[in-house]
C-alpha cells in the first residue's frame, strides 16, 4: 500500500453550541447511550468530501465533526438537519488528514535518505539523495550493487518490489578499485569509499538534503514521524555521537571512536583507505540491509544535521559501524556532487 | 592491556570495551613479514584526496608539537601537545584548518602528548604493509590515543603481527594491538 505524510497541523475547534445531548432532550448530563445512537447516525457525513472522523465525547457529552477545511461546514449541518440530530450538539472543528504512518520499510516518496531500497534480491538502504552533475539521484553502498567497483547498471525499487511504478534510480558511477597506488598494501585493491551513486529512473521523486527521522535513537521504532535536514557536512571527531538511520535497525546512536583508519575487509583483499568507526558500549546499533545508511551527528532542535559519511560495515557483534566519510565519497563519486 | 608509553585517555567512543592484547613472548619472526615490512612504501598520499590525517599534519605544521585531538567525556576539544601551554597556538591552528566549529560550545583543553601528528603518520604509513596480512583489520593514526592502533580480527593472527611490528622499527611503545574482531561489509538481507 503506498502512504503519504502529514504535512499540516491546524485545528481550529469551532464551537457551535454549548448544550449538550441527553437522551431525552437537551440541557441535562449525556447519558452514553443515546449519545451513541446519535454518533452511529452521523456515519452518513462520511459522503462529504473533507469529513476526516466523527467522534461522541464522552466525557461532554457532545458530538465532534472533524473536517479537513472549515468551508464545507454549511454542507455538513446541511446532513445533518437530515439525520435527526440536534444542531446544538454538535461541534465541527478543522484538523490535519488521518493517514497511515509509513515506515523505513514502506512506500515513501519523496525518497530520503534511511529508506530501504532493493535491488535484485537484497534490500540496502538509502544514504542520502545527491545532485552530481546536474542529475539527480542517491547515493548507498557500492556493495549494495552487482558488483563492487564496476558500473553495473543496478536498478533501485523502493521498498521492495521490482516494478515500475516501484523502480527510483539506476547504478551510474560506481569507481573502480586500484592496485599498488595511493599506499594501497601490496596484494590488496582498494577505494577510499564503498559507495555508489544512482541516477534517478523517476523523476522528481528524492528529497534533496532529507533524512527520514523515526521517533528516537537506539529505540526500534520504524515508523517515519519526519525529516533531519541536511545542513553541513564534516569528518566527525573521535568522542563525537554520531547517528545513522536504516532499514533494519532504524535510527541508532553511538560515538565515533576512529577517524581515518585504514581498514581491511575480513575475508576478502579490500582495503579501505581511511574510514572512520562508530562504537556503542550497550545498543546494537546495525545490523543487515542497514548498508549505505547515512551516518551523521547529533540533531539540533530544528532537526538540523552534519552529514558524516555512508554506512557500509560492522564488527561482528552489531555494536560497531563503519562507514565512509562524506569527503572521500564526494571525492571518489565527483561530479561535484552536491548532498543539500 | 596496551604498551606503556602509549598515552591511554578516558574517552567514551573509543574500542576501550575490546580486549587489547599482547603477543606472546618469543615469537618466530616469519621471513615473508618481514619482507612485506621491510618494503613497505610510505603511505604516499596522490589524486588529489585529502584525508583527515592530512588536515591534522597542516595543524601541526601550523601548532609544532600538536598530537592530534578528540572530544571528552565533558565535552571539550582535548588536545594532544608535547607543550601544553601551547594551547592557544594549537586552538588558532585547529580553527584555521578545520574551521571554528571544531571547537566545542564547552571549550578546549591541552593534555601532554608523546608523539606529534608527523611522527605517527610516518609510523602510520610504514605500518600500512601489516594490512597485507590476513586478519588485519585496520591501521590507524590513532589521534585519540597519540599512538598507531593496529587492529586485528582474531588473537591467533598476534605472532604474526608482533613479528612484523618488531621487523618494521616503529617503536612498540607507540603502537595499541587491539582485537577488533572481523569487520565485514553489512549484509545485504
Amino acid at each position: 500500500m503506498k502512504r503519504f505524510f502529514v504535512f499540516s497541523a491546524l485545528a481550529v475547534v469551532l464551537t457551535i453550541s454549548h448544550q449538550s445531548l441527553g437522551q431525552g432532550g437537551r440541557g441535562g448530563p449525556p447519558e452514553a447511550p443515546g449519545l451513541e445512537v446519535a454518533h452511529q447516525r452521523l456515519l452518513q457525513l462520511f459522503e462529504l468530501a473533507g469529513v476526516v472522523y466523527t467522534d461522541a465525547d464522552e466525557n461532554t457529552g457532545r458530538l465532534v465533526v472533524g473536517v479537513l477545511d472549515r468551508d464545507i461546514e454549511p454542507s455538513v449541518r446541511g446532513m445533518i438537519n437530515g439525520l435527526g440530530v440536534p444542531q446544538q450538539s454538535i461541534d465541527v472543528i478543522e484538523t490535519e488528514a488521518i493517514v497511515p504512518v509509513a515506515t523505513l520499510n514502506e512506500y515513501v516518496r519523496p525518497v530520503q535518505g534511511g529508506l530501504q531500497i532493493r535491488f535484485g534480491g537484497y534490500v540496502c538502504s538509502v544514504s542520502y539523495p545527491a545532485l552530481r552533475g546536474g542529475v539527480l539521484g542517491f547515493v548507498t553502498a557500492a556493495h549494495c550493487s552487482t558488483t563492487q567497483g564496476a558500473v553495473d547498471g543496478t536498478l533501485y525499487y523502493q521498498p521492495a518490489n521490482q516494478i515500475p511504478s516501484e523502480l527510483v534510480a539506476q547504478e551510474t558511477v560506481d569507481p573502480a578499485f586500484f592496485k599498488n597506488a595511493n599506499g594501497c598494501p601490496r596484494g590488496r585493491k582498494c577505494r577510499y569509499s564503498d559507495a555508489n551513486f544512482s541516477e534517478l529512473r523517476s523523476p522528481g521523486s528524492v528529497a534533496l538534503g532529507q533524512i527520514a527521522r523515526t521517533s528516537g535513537p537506539n529505540n526500534n521504532n520504524f515508523n517515519v514521524v519526519g525529516q533531519f535536514n541536511i545542513v553541513g557536512e564534516a569528518n566527525g571527531t573521535v568522542g563525537q555521537p554520531a547517528n545513522k538511520v536504516g532499514r533494519t535497525t532504524a535510527w541508532t546512536r553511538g560515538n565515533i571512536s576512529n577517524v581515518c583508519a585504514n581498514t581491511g575487509v575480513s575475508g576478502t583483499n579490500i582495503v579501505l583507505l581511511c574510514q572512520s568507526f562508530v562504537q556503542s558500549s550497550g545498543s546494537v546499533i546495525v545490523a543487515g540491509g542497514d548498508s549505505g545508511s547515512p551516518v551523521f551527528g547529533n540533531p539540533d532542535a530544528n532537526n538540523n544535521v552534519t552529514l558524516l559519511g555512508t554506512l557500509w560495515g560492522s564488527g561482528n557483534s552489531g555494536r560497531t559501524i563503519v562507514y565512509s566519510p562524506i569527503s572521500a565519497v564526494k571525492s571518489e563519486i565527483g561530479g561535484g556532487l552536491v548532498t543539500r | 592491556m596496551t604498551r606503556a608509553g602509549c598515552l591511554r585517555v578516558s574517552i567514551a567512543a573509543a574500542f576501550l570495551a575490546s580486549a587489547l592484547r599482547e603477543s606472546p613472548a618469543g615469537v618466530t619472526v616469519a621471513a615473508a613479514s618481514v619482507a612485506s615490512m621491510g618494503g613497505a612504501a610510505p603511505f604516499a598520499r596522490q589524486g588529489g584526496m585529502q584525508t583527515y590525517d592530512d588536515l591534522l599534519l597542516r595543524v601541526e605544521r601550523q601548532a609544532p608539537g600538536f598530537g592530534g585531538m578528540f572530544v571528552g567525556a565533558d565535552g571539550r576539544l582535548v588536545v594532544f601537545l608535547l607543550d601544553p601551554a601551547t594551547l592557544t597556538k594549537a586552538r588558532t591552528a585547529i580553527e584555521a584548518v578545520f574551521g571554528a566549529g571544531q571547537i566545542p560550545q564547552a571549550g578546549i583543553r591541552a593534555i601532554p602528548g608523546r608523539y606529534t601528528v608527523s611522527q605517527l603518520k610516518a609510523w602510520t604509513d610504514r605500518l600500512n604493509a601489516l594490512l597485507e596480512l590476513p586478519g588485519v583489520t585496520l591501521v590507524d593514526l590513532d589521534d585519540a590515543r597519540n599512538c598507531v592502533t593496529v587492529g586485528v580480527d582474531d588473537r591467533e593472527v598476534l605472532p604474526r603481527v608482533e613479528a612484523a611490528l618488531t621487523a618494521s622499527g616503529v617503536p612498540r611503545e607507540a603502537i595499541v594491538l587491539q582485537i577488533t574482531g572481523g569487520i565485514t561489509p553489512v549484509g545485504r538481507q
